[in-house]
């Protein structure tokens, strides 16, 4: 596992943060650091009443929370955790509960707190994310307060080496996703059964791996879990300007998306899901779900809580990111 | 009253700042952790040492904003618990901090350490800090161990020979760590370390470790022994230089992640003044072409960057040999790299070459790739190579060059990106310069001309500044044939715009030119424009005055410039009368 | 055809006088906040000719003007107490301007700028500096970028300086409301730590005007078209001095859009203002004697864009607005004749961009 990024030596970090290519460097931690960014948009957005998450506050530094957003990333976040949450949702009924989640590069993401809230019944919840992620987030889940985080857990928690947490019908593991022994080790000690239907979910998170990394871990889930089905949300149309933008703005802060050219269309999300032994795969890209998958009256709503000065510029936004919704079975 | 709010620091309790450091509100509890110094102060250093210091060790858990100010702000406390006598009182809670999972925090808790260390008496040094240190370094999970690494140059050096053993035996295993970022952080402490180890037993016992680092399998930390690679070969003698160091060198220059040989190439010259002159003109010179010829092109990129640097550094004797076998070989190939940037680079050093090799060798070899790259698409290549023609003329005298270089001059003073219109109107004079008059006035006076008028302001101010040098280098009737004419033209033209670009040359005109010239040849277009139906040509004549009037003699001053002064001074627009009144002024007329 | 000795302002063709603003005389006797008031220095009328702009009674010498200019032009800010001078100094020029602004040609147009200072900057080196350029900007100074603060200030002390060479109208974005959620609000909090610089400056938006017309042929407006406005008239009687309401002529004025699908009137998916079709325009061209609506409000990837068989054109002047969008801006040149000739520029390249002082975020879905 390769946890800690080459940018915690400040040599090193100048010397390739000088060069003009964008991908000079894989940049883990700056990779580490866009759940923050994340967590920030979301608070933030719940805070505007874009969405109900009583549990998000839970993980927000303090100093940071003040931080606003533009309307645009506000109602962006609210169509993902939205149609995210409607898949899972769908999922869980239609298996009557008896199906296991997993959440790959979840980050700081609340969906097992409050899918539990809303007393949704599942078999596991499994997050993933780089071990100095989960780390923190087992020091946050730690931390009494309110909500207590860990009373919605089957089991008391025990830790392993501060990365991860196990408590029954809740695991938080550490590893990286590119190592898929490890991950597999991993994913051994949270006791899941492979022949029972199993949802993965990835958002933003293929994309900063390299495309062959991406398809080894979708191929390794694929042949594992027998009824799988798998949820991706990432970039989209990643050919144009406004993705070179992006690519130079976020290399600007050591953030490298090396799995762009997998983003590039909806049958290049195809062709890689069905490579990698999915059968059927659906790409909707997000300005779609936003005006015709998502419930139009809550769509209606959040579009009046802040007035948007510019239409455009969320069209263009949603435009570049898409859900693919894949099955193997 | 006033004293009242100071004085009351001194009885600050300690259950003040326990209360403010619980408080709810995290930019609160940043305050009071900023002013810890402050509170110290007050309390007194028996008290700092006994409450608040153990407070801090025994209950902070907190965000890592809060726990990194803390951590700096431990490194400055030495004064404030009693001096070096007590200093190992602060071990504790930077022990706690230097093994947090956030990196900031723990580089921070490290380096407040590593200042306190040396306050430490030898006796304390050895009875508080190493033993710590061997906590660190023994440490179950890997940010301790992590944090551990840093610390080691600052203890080893005073310490008894027994403990030294065991930091050796520690180093050591930490070298070894089964995690990466261990042993990251030992790979790019081992220079440091090696610089303050005992010089014999050097390479004894750490060698063994910068072998294994620099052969291990995470490519990040290979890509970090270079630098330690460049401290072992400064502190070694020759001869375990060649045997040693060597090896381990070579290795990095071929080894398999592009990563590591990028960082080779970063710090190529570094490594070139550690080898020393031996070594360099044996294998570094075959070592550096393979860089050259690398397949990644950030790497080919960097090692192109030292081109002139690393041959530069060679030996004189075999300098030229060197140059242009191999390294030329190689340097012809990247004419045609597929990597823009690496031309741009190679564009930007390969004249430096020119006084390394001579004159015949310059015209046989470096011309022809000057010659290829001038004929590059890229604009940074073109300008690069056109940038350094001065170098070219003073081997070979570049005239010879003008018919080659005009249609990439062409090319690019008609590019799209303004930016490198810019350049290479600036680059005018110097071409200018160096082609000589004619060619200039059949080929390149048009271009400028054309400039006059081009669709962005800057390009017009920048060809307007240049007709100075133009005619201070080509004179005054040169400019009266040649300049003169156009700027006449462009006082007649319909755009605004382009009448004020007529205004902008004859200022710096008439710092070339003759009193008499400018008399007869300016002052007149300046009056005809001082009486346009525009107020922003208008005022722009009435600050021309304030130039043109200085070159001028007393008489004309009175009689030419004044009275156009005096009738813009009643002009109804605001602004002409501001400048034509400063102007006046400036003038004493 | 112009003569020179006319002040810049010409009344429209002769035949118009330009109607005085109603609420002018009511505000010079019971307002001006009072925070202003105390530094405005009851001294005799300056000179014309004096170092001293205007006929006014805020009390501001070119000098301090050219310094502030020289300051903001290196992106540096101005000190609280010179903010409150500046802005009074600007109120007391701008409420002497119609709510139509009668400009004569030659001038360069522009769109909105948005607080994305370096490439303001950018702007001027491709249309030329003030006051040698005359330029007239459409509004939206602030909110989105990083620098609102120094960019609308900047212009600000432009416009007291040059107040002939420089016209500002106000846009959607010079508003309280919008100032709040878009970013300009904070900036101030941020760089001033106190909300009195957004105050100052939000005042001056009041007094902004709310279109313009030049030589009587272009009009220029930030957003659009009203469908209770038919003749200029009707927009100078507007009484401005206040918010930009939620609805109304005023409102409609700085939010509607074109709609290139219709002809008359449509609502509008922004939540303010109307969709106005060929119809609308022509209609409007025709009843006002002027060739070309000219507004700026949308962007436009390519830095300008015709309707309506060119009698209206969209001028957007951020380039890679948001730092996120990949769109070039442009504006447009007059001269003397209505000539038009657009100039195209891109972002400031990144070495011409100071770094902010806090990293901001970056503005995508992580």
């Amino acid at each position: 596992m390769d946890v800690e990024a080459v940018s915690s030596d400040k040599l090193v970090a100048e010397a390739f943060s000088s060069r003009r290519r964008s991908n000079s460097v894989s940049d883990d931690y700056s990779t580490q650091r866009t759940n923050d960014d994340a967590t920030q948009c979301k608070y933030f957005a719940v805070q505007k009443g874009y969405w109900k998450d009583e549990f998000i506050g839970r993980f927000v530094s303090g100093a940071n929370e003040e931080t606003s957003r533009f309307p645009e990333i506000s109602l962006g976040y609210w169509c993902r955790t939205k149609i995210v949450e409607q898949h899972v949702k769908q999922f869980i009924n239609k298996f009557s509960g008896k199906v296991q989640i997993i959440s790959l590069g979840s980050g700081f993401d609340t969906l097992f707190w409050r899918l539990s809230a809303e007393n949704l019944k599942f078999l596991k919840f499994v997050e993933v994310d780089f071990a100095s992620v989960t780390s923190r987030k087992i020091r946050n889940i730690m931390k009494p307060g309110t909500p207590e985080m860990t009373s919605f857990f089957s089991e008391k928690p025990s830790i392993i080496h501060h990365t991860d947490l196990h408590s029954g019908n809740y695991h938080l593991i550490g590893a990286d996703l590119r190592q898929l022994g490890e991950l597999n080790t991993k994913l051994d000690a949270a006791d899941l059964d492979n022949s029972i239907p199993t949802i993965c979910i990835a958002e933003c998170v293929l994309v900063y791996m390299s495309g062959s990394h991406s398809s080894a871990l979708l191929e390794a889930l694929c042949s594992r879990f027998k009824k799988l089905s798998f949820l991706n949300y990432e970039q989209f149309r990643s050919s144009d300007e406004f993705t070179k933008v992006m690519e130079a703005n976020l290399g600007n802060r050591g953030i490298q998306l090396h799995g762009l050219s997998m983003c590039e269309s909806a049958d290049k999300q195809k062709e890689r899901f069905n490579m990698a032994g999915f059968s059927s795969v659906e790409v909707h890209d997000m300005n779609e779900v936003f005006n015709r998958i998502l419930d139009p009256a809550d769509a209606t709503r959040v579009k009046k809580i802040e007035m948007l000065d510019e239409l455009e510029l969320l069209w263009q936004l949603l435009a570049h990111y898409c859900v693919v919704y894949a099955e193997n079975h | 009253m006033a004293g009242e709010e100071s004085g009351d620091d001194s009885l600050y309790p300690i259950a003040v700042l326990i209360d403010e450091l619980r408080n709810e509100d995290v930019t609160h509890r940043l305050n009071s952790i900023r002013k810890l110094s402050t509170i110290a102060l007050a309390l007194g250093v028996e008290r700092t040492r006994n409450e608040l210091v153990q407070f801090l060790t025994d209950t902070i858990y907190d965000e890592d904003e809060v726990l990194l100010v803390l951590a700096e702000q431990l490194g400055n406390f030495t004064p404030l618990v009693g001096g070096p006598d007590y200093v190992h009182c602060l071990l504790p809670p930077l022990e706690n901090l230097a093994t947090v999972e956030e990196t900031v925090v723990r580089d921070k808790a490290v380096e407040s350490l590593r200042k306190i260390a040396d306050k430490h008496s030898t006796a304390a040094l050895e009875e508080y800090f190493v033993p710590m240190l061997k906590r660190l370094g023994n440490g179950d999970w890997f940010t301790s161990r992590t944090s551990a690494c840093g610390l080691f140059s600052v203890a080893y050096p005073r310490v008894s020979p027994a403990l030294k053993a065991e930091l050796k035996t520690l180093f050591r295993t930490l070298c070894r760590d089964d995690t990466p970022m261990v042993r990251r952080a030992a790979a790019s402490k081992l220079g440091e370390f090696a610089k303050v180890y005992d010089k014999d037993a050097l390479v004894d016992d750490l060698h063994g470790s910068f072998l294994d680092l620099s052969v291990d399998e995470q490519d990040s930390v290979r890509l970090l022994t270079v630098e330690a690679a460049i401290a072992f070969a400064s502190l070694l003698n020759s001869e375990d230089r060649t045997k040693l160091v060597k090896p381990i060198l070579l290795s990095l220059f071929d080894d398999k992640s592009w990563r590591v040989r990028y960082m080779v190439a970063e710090k190529l010259i570094d490594i070139q003044n550690a080898v020393g002159e031996d070594m360099t003109a044996q294998d570094l010179v075959v070592a550096y072409t393979s860089l050259l010829k690398d397949p990644e092109g950030e790497v080919r990129c960097a090692a192109t960057q030292r081109l002139q640097d690393f041959c530069g550094n060679l030996k004189k004797d075999s300098r030229q040999e060197l140059i242009l076998n191999p390294i030329l070989l190689y340097v012809k190939e990247l004419v045609s790299d597929p990597n823009q940037h690496v031309k741009t680079e190679l564009a930007g050093v390969i004249m430096g070459l020119a006084p390394l090799i001579g004159k015949d060798h310059t015209i046989n070899e470096l011309l022809p790739i000057y010659m290829q790259l001038l004929k590059d698409n890229t604009p940074e290549v073109r300008l690069n190579i056109i940038s350094s023609l001065d170098r070219v003329n003073d081997v070979i005298g570049s005239s010879q060059l003008s018919t080659s270089l005009l249609p990439a001059i062409v090319d690019l003073a008609e590019d799209g990106k303004w930016r490198v219109r810019l350049a290479i109107v600036q680059f005018m004079p110097l071409l200018a310069a160096q082609l000589g008059q004619e060619f200039f006035d059949e080929k390149l006076l048009p271009l400028c001309l054309n400039w006059l008028v081009d669709h962005v302001y800057s390009i017009r101010e920048a060809s307007t500044l240049i007709m100075k040098e133009l005619t201070q280098k080509f004179g005054g009737a040169w400019a009266s044939a040649n300049l003169v004419p156009k700027v006449q033209k462009l006082a007649k033209d319909s755009n605004y715009l382009h009448r004020m670009t007529c205004l902008f040359c004859l200022n710096t005109l008439s710092e070339a030119l003759s009193p008499e010239q400018v008399l007869k040849e300016i002052i007149p277009i300046v009056k005809e424009l001082s009486e346009d139906n525009v107020p922003n040509v208008r005022f722009n004549a009435a600050k021309s005055l304030k130039r043109i009037g200085k070159t001028v003699s007393p008489a004309v001053l009175q009689s030419d410039v004044k009275p156009m002064l005096q009738k813009l001074c009643n002009d109804a627009d605001f602004d002409v009368r501001f400048f034509a009144e400063e102007s006046k002024n400036a003038l004493g007329v | 055809m112009l003569s020179y000795d006319t002040p810049n302002f010409r009344h429209d063709d002769g035949q118009k006088k330009e109607v005085p603003p109603p609420w002018r005389m009511a505000l010079t006797v019971s307002e001006g906040p009072k925070d202003v008031k105390m530094e405005i220095a009851t001294s005799p009328a300056p000179r014309p000719d004096s170092p001293t702009i205007g006929a006014g009674t805020v009390e501001i010498s070119t000098q301090d003007l050219d310094r502030h200019i020289e300051k903001l032009m290196r992106c540096e800010l101005i000190s609280e107490q010179e903010v409150k001078t500046l802005c009074a100094k600007a109120r007391e020029i701008l409420v002497e301007e119609g709510n139509v602004q009668v400009i004569d040609s030659p001038v360069t147009i522009c769109g909105d700028i948005h607080g994305q200072f370096y490439d303001l900057m950018e702007l001027f080196k491709v249309g030329g500096a003030v006051p040698n350029t005359n330029y007239l900007f459409l509004g939206d100074f602030v909110d989105r970028g990083f620098y609102s603060v120094e960019t609308f200030l900047l212009l600000l002390a432009l416009k007291a300086r040059y107040p002939d060479r420089m016209m500002l109208i106000r846009g959607n974005h010079e508003s309280r409301q919008i100032t709040q959620v878009y970013g300009f609000y904070d900036e101030c909090l941020r760089k001033y730590g106190s909300a009195s610089v957004w105050r100052n400056c939000t005042e001056v938006f009041d007094y902004l005007a709310l279109a313009a017309v030049i030589d009587g042929k272009v009009f220029c407006v930030h957003g659009g078209l009203s469908p209770s406005i038919t003749t200029l008239d009707q927009i100078r009687v507007i009484d401005r001095k206040q918010e930009v309401p939620h609805d109304g002529p005023m409102c409609d004025l700085l939010w509607s859009d074109p709609e290139e699908n219709s002809s008359g009137w449509g609502l509008s998916p922004r939540g303010a203002g109307y969709l106005f079709g060929a119809e609308a325009a022509k209609s409007f061209c025709e009843t006002n004697g002027v060739d070309l609506i000219c507004r700026a409000h949308q962007l436009v990837m390519e830095g300008y864009k015709w309707h309506f068989n060119e009698t209206v054109l969209t001028v957007w002047s951020a380039p890679n607005y948001c730092y996120r969008c990949g769109n070039v801006a442009a504006i447009l040149e007059l001269d003397e004749q209505l000539n038009k000739e657009f100039t195209i520029f891109e972002a400031a390249p990144q070495e011409n961009r100071g770094a902010p002082a806090k990293k901001p975020h970056a503005d995508y879905f992580l």
